[in-house]
């Protein structure tokens, strides 16, 4: 079988074609029907339920397995009729019947959840029929995931979590992990194309990423269109938010956490598949190497760049030299050493390049010309040992080795960075007593950044940039070493047993680029006062180290310590039970977030040894957010959906300035989606949401900068104002069509369908004499297919 | 690294702004009161070059502004207020003036004279002069590195007219220990069609070109922190200014060119301009004005 995807993209063919390749013959090998039952497999019973009197007896064998996924069926009752002869599958799907009569019969496969299957057959004495593969089709509405999922394993009862099977059909998230954690409660809107989340009225710089909890330096390729790791090689992503455990620290808003799957090899021993959209393409495969191993690869290549390449083809301003690309490439194998240990390892490469030439000065801002390169590349090998033992006890060490390369070349000047990276987490879980569980453990990073930059000191304000022509500029090749250690003991009391669960906790940390030592508190607990209804809170102090260029001696200030932020959260999780709901649940949670020693900009000059410098940081910033979230999931026969709510304030002060609105406060966030499956593997689904438009400062005047030709602009109040509403409507639809031997998958993920023009900001004339609002997306058509084999 | 992450995102803002409609007006109109350039410049010494880059007390130097102001009516008359101070640091954030600061001077103020109704408001100011301060003053506790790239002095220039409309703009005087200063570059003439720019023609399309000095660009020595020399060569980007007519390219770079078309109206009332103004971002500044009937 050729894929002929007409994109002329040599590389993905490659890959897609290898990995389709080697799916195709490991399947192949697998269908084979068997002649007879493998001596590794038990023994059929075969069960009269009549005597039968013939002249001879013949053998009848075969494999029921599901039909597309060729999942072995086991457990199911085979009957041969009208003799009643009766057999169960064993665990590869595998039926004998020994002593069939010779003659015309019928063989009748029931599994529930299945379409009865008959098929005619003629048994000749001493003889054996080779049936081969019964492929059993799933009945009607029984093979679609739902969005409302079973709880999830969680340590921390202020995550929010969502496994593959929600985030792959959540409409206008594109099958993402990531940008599906934007669905959730507490998680503000960012703008399109954006890379970040941002978590409750925080930063975005306050949010961390970590893929299987070790850090990586984004999680988002270019523009926001993905995430960095193949959504099916996820298996849940976790959100992180206010009053998170100590597990995880240097974050104030939030932490979001991937983490990766095993190799899927418990039904069948190699499976993968293929996809392709509007903007990429890639495969994944997963086998068995032995009993105890497995191993899961995949890649994907985006060729948005030709797109774009092709809309830029006869644009006066600038030319695409390299069309923006992304790939990336995971690789996870696991290993069962004994029944007490577990090995595996986790490969991560990512890879983001876009090349263009500007034929002119941007018009805003002159010192913005000549050619432009931005190439971000890192992997990521992540080792992982676990060791359970019988009492419930486990040890967890993992490390997290690698290197982040980033070059941004910006017509005269340049950023370049590679870091080598070393992450490490040990953690001992720990019953001290029946009620008295504790997590111990270390979290250690060290990362050593060679860094050549050329780049202007610039400072803006109240989200309103200098051009980057008055700024300084500033050459300096540095090497930085980032450490940091951490070490955290957590604690998990439940007195007698009871409804109670006391959560005293604490954390050490250790920043070498403010050289401070610093101990969080944090404390949470949890009442469950039936089991349908959990109530629970948590509190804690959370530091961040700052960032290194805010430390960096040229770019920043090197007297600049960590900012932090008091954690407040309380809330319920309830399940209710109304008649005709299959399942119902509300949760809800009041969060507060108080800043202290937020790293600010600053205007000033001091004396720093001997000489009159620009403070360009301090660390005179406060700021509080607080809010309430609700969410409430439902299903009810074939709809299911949610609605998910959060009211928050978020504020910022400093020395210069009264109280003012944050950049991300937005009052009202909703999301509500809901899904309907159809017969056929039909399934239609859509999310509605509707947000406060962001806080902006507007520019009153200008002042003409003769050495630079541009114009600076002369603020208003920040963040003063606020931008329209946010509102859209996104929709999707799925189609599964299951062949004998695989599986096609469709959908077409419609974003703002009615075509909204919402304001995402404000573009100004040159001198800000006029603006005009940019609007974000317009209705995005993304089309899909997958193949499983 | 999300800074980094951000500069992927501007990059992909700057296509999308590339490719987006605008309404909004473009930097080479001419109308309203603006302020296009302001040179400042001292005798280099060889007769051929002029200065823009100083050291302490140097003086006099002279400060030419060119100002376009095509919509003034008959009877407006333009007045101008000039201050002068060490740079509070517009870089860091600070406000780009002068007001408050403890080494405001006053450079000058009054009327402009040289720019009337007649000559549509547009052309070069009468100049300014000033004298540096010394080097207890500019210099003040600034470190050999900021000594030797420059500490920069500031003049805030504005133009009000008498109908209430107003023009404000800032300059920056690089003055520095560095031996071999500055100059401003030269901008010999704007060539239409590869000619001399001699007519207007209404309804035409000329290939604009400017004409720059033998000494083109420079090369010049930048201290690091770590007090190393590194060698730079500066850009020399000219910025265009039309009275009537869309340009294909607002600023060029060296040896590019920029088109001009011309409607087939153009007003009989006042003069017709183009003006080309050559900046090496080093504070070297030159401009060209052409005036057609």
């Amino acid at each position: 079988m050729r894929v002929n995807l007409g994109f002329g993209v040599r590389w993905s063919l490659v890959c897609l074609t290898s990995i389709f390749l080697l799916g195709g013959r490991v399947g192949a090998q697998e269908s084979e029907p068997k002649a007879s039952a493998s001596p590794m497999v038990e023994p059929i019973i075969v069960e009269p339920i009549a005597t039968v009197t013939t002249e001879g007896v013949g053998k009848v064998t075969g494999v029921v397995l599901e039909r597309g996924r060729l999942v072995p069926l086991r457990d199911v009752g085979v009957f041969i009729l009208p003799h009643r002869l009766k057999a169960t599958t064993d665990q590869k799907g595998q039926f004998v019947f020994d002593a069939v009569p010779a003659g015309p019969c019928q063989l009748a496969v029931n599994a529930a959840g299945f379409v009865r299957n008959e098929t005619n057959l003629t048994v000749v004495a001493d003889e054996t029929v080779t049936l081969g593969k019964t492929l059993m089709e799933r009945e009607p509405d029984a093979g679609f995931e739902t969005l409302v999922s079973a709880k999830k394993i969680r340590r921390d009862d202020s995550t929010k979590s969502l496994d593959q099977k929600e985030f792959l059909s959540l409409p206008g998230a594109g099958g993402d992990p990531v940008k599906a954690v934007q669905n959730l409660p507490g998680v503000n809107r960012v703008q399109s194309f954006s890379s970040q989340v941002v978590i409750q009225g925080s930063s975005p710089q306050d949010t961390k990423y970590n893929v299987d909890g070790h850090d990586v330096p984004l999680v988002f390729h270019f523009g926001g269109l993905t995430s960095v790791v193949m959504p099916e090689a996820v298996e849940q992503v976790d959100y992180l938010s206010a009053g998170y455990g100590p597990e995880y620290s240097r974050a104030m808003g939030g932490i979001i956490s991937l983490k990766t799957r095993d190799a899927e090899v418990s039904e069948r021993d190699s499976k993968g598949f293929f996809f392709f959209d509007t903007l990429k393409a890639g495969g994944l495969f997963e086998t068995k190497l032995s009993e105890d191993s497995s191993l899961l690869v995949s890649a994907r290549y985006s060729y948005v760049g030709l797109l774009l390449a092709a809309i830029a083809k006869d644009n006066d301003a600038f030319d695409l030299t390299v069309a923006p690309e992304f790939m990336d490439f995971t690789v996870i194998g696991t290993h069962r050493l004994n029944d007490q240990d577990r090995l595996r390892i986790i490969g991560l490469a990512s890879r983001d390049v876009l090349e263009f030439l500007l034929k002119e000065p941007v018009r805003a801002d002159p010192g913005l010309r000549g050619s432009f390169k931005n190439e971000t590349v890192f992997y990521r090998l992540i080792p992982q040992w676990e060791r359970k033992y019988g009492d419930g006890d486990a040890l967890r060490v993992s490390m997290g080795v690698g290197q982040d390369s980033i070059l941004a070349d910006l017509g005269d000047n340049y950023f370049k960075a590679k870091t080598w990276v070393t992450t490490a987490r040990v953690e001992r879980e720990q019953f001290w007593s029946a009620d008295w569980k504790a997590f111990s453990g270390l979290d250690l990073s060290y990362g050593q950044a060679n860094v050549d930059v050329r780049l202007p000191i610039l400072k803006g304000d109240g989200g309103v940039g200098n051009p980057i022509s008055s700024g300084k500029e500033k050459e300096v090749s540095t090497r930085t070493d980032v450490i940091g250690l951490g070490a955290y003991l957590r604690n998990e009391w439940k007195p007698d047993g009871g409804a109670w669960t006391w959560m005293p906790s604490a954390r050490f940390d250790y920043f070498n680029l403010t050289k401070q030592s610093l101990l969080a508190p944090r404390f949470g607990f949890k009442y469950q006062h039936n089991p349908d209804l959990l109530l629970k809170g948590a509190t804690g102090l959370y530091y961040q180290a700052p960032e290194p260029q805010q430390v960096n001696s040229s770019f920043g200030n090197p007297d600049i310590k960590a900012p932090s932020a008091i954690h407040l959260t309380t809330g319920f999780e309830q399940d209710l039970h109304v008649e005709n709901f299959s399942a119902l649940s509300l949760g809800a949670n009041l969060f507060d977030r108080e800043f202290q020693n937020l790293v600010v900009d600053s205007k000033q000059f001091i004396q720093r040894d001997g000489v009159l410098v620009p403070e360009i940081y301090n660390n005179e910033g406060r700021g509080r957010a607080y809010g309430a979230e609700i969410l409430l999931k439902g299903e009810r026969g074939t709809y299911s959906g949610w609605i998910a709510y959060t009211w928050s304030q978020s504020t910022r002060w400093d020395p210069n300035r009264p109280e003012y609105k944050f950049a991300y406060d937005q009052t009202h966030n909703i999301n509500l989606i809901g899904a309907k499956k159809f017969s056929n593997d039909w399934k239609v689904s859509g999310r509605y949401r509707y947000v406060t438009g962001n806080p902006y400062t507007p520019v009153l005047s200008s002042v003409f900068d003769a050495d630079n030709d541009t114009y600076i602009p002369m603020r208003g109040p920040i963040y003063s104002e606020r931008l329209g509403a946010f509102s859209q409507l996104d929709l999707r639809i799925d189609k599964i069509w299951t062949k004998a031997e695989s599986i096609y998958s469709a959908y077409l993920d419609i974003q703002n369908l009615l075509n909204t023009k919402n304001p995402e900001s404000l573009r100004y004339a040159y001198d800000y004499s006029r603006s005009e609002t940019i609007s974000g997306l317009p209705v995005l058509v993304a089309l899909g297919l997958k193949i499983d084999l | 690294m999300k800074k980094i992450s951000m500069t992927a995102l501007g990059m992909i803002a700057l296509l999308c702004t590339g490719c987006g409609d605008s309404d909004l007006p473009d930097s080479s109109e001419l109308g309203k009161l603006k302020i296009l350039t302001i040179k400042s410049s001292m005798a280099a010494g060889d007769g051929i070059n002029t200065l823009a880059e100083y050291s302490p007390g140097d003086g006099p130097i002279t400060l030419t502004p060119v100002i376009s102001y095509l919509n003034g009516a008959n009877g407006t008359t333009l007045s101008y207020d000039i201050q002068a101070c060490v740079d509070p640091g517009i870089y860091v954030g600070a406000e780009p003036s002068c007001i408050g600061n403890p080494t405001m001077v006053s450079v000058g103020s009054g009327n402009i004279t040289s720019l009337d109704f007649a000559h549509s408001f547009t052309g070069a100011a009468d100049p300014a002069t000033l004298t540096l301060p010394s080097a207890a003053v500019i210099f003040s506790n600034r470190s050999a590195v900021e000594q030797f790239n420059g500490v920069t002095y500031l003049i805030t220039y504005s133009v009000t007219a008498s109908d209430g409309s107003q023009a404000r703009s800032i300059k920056r005087l690089v003055v520095s220990t560095r031996t071999s200063k500055n100059f401003n570059p030269i901008l010999a003439d704007v060539f239409g069609n590869g000619q001399t720019l001699s007519s207007f023609p209404a309804g035409g399309v000329v290939t604009l070109t400017d004409v720059i000095g033998a000494t083109g660009a420079e090369g010049f020595q930048q201290m690091k922190d770590d007090e190393s020399l590194i060698d730079r060569r500066e850009s020399l980007v000219t910025s265009w200014f039309v009275s009537d007519g869309e340009l294909k390219y607002l600023r060029t770079t060296e040896g590019l060119g920029t088109e001009l078309e011309i409607p087939g109206a153009l007003p009989t009332t006042r003069s017709k301009f183009v003006i080309a103004v050559l900046r090496d971002e080093r504070g070297g500044i030159d401009f060209h004005i052409k005036t057609f009937p």
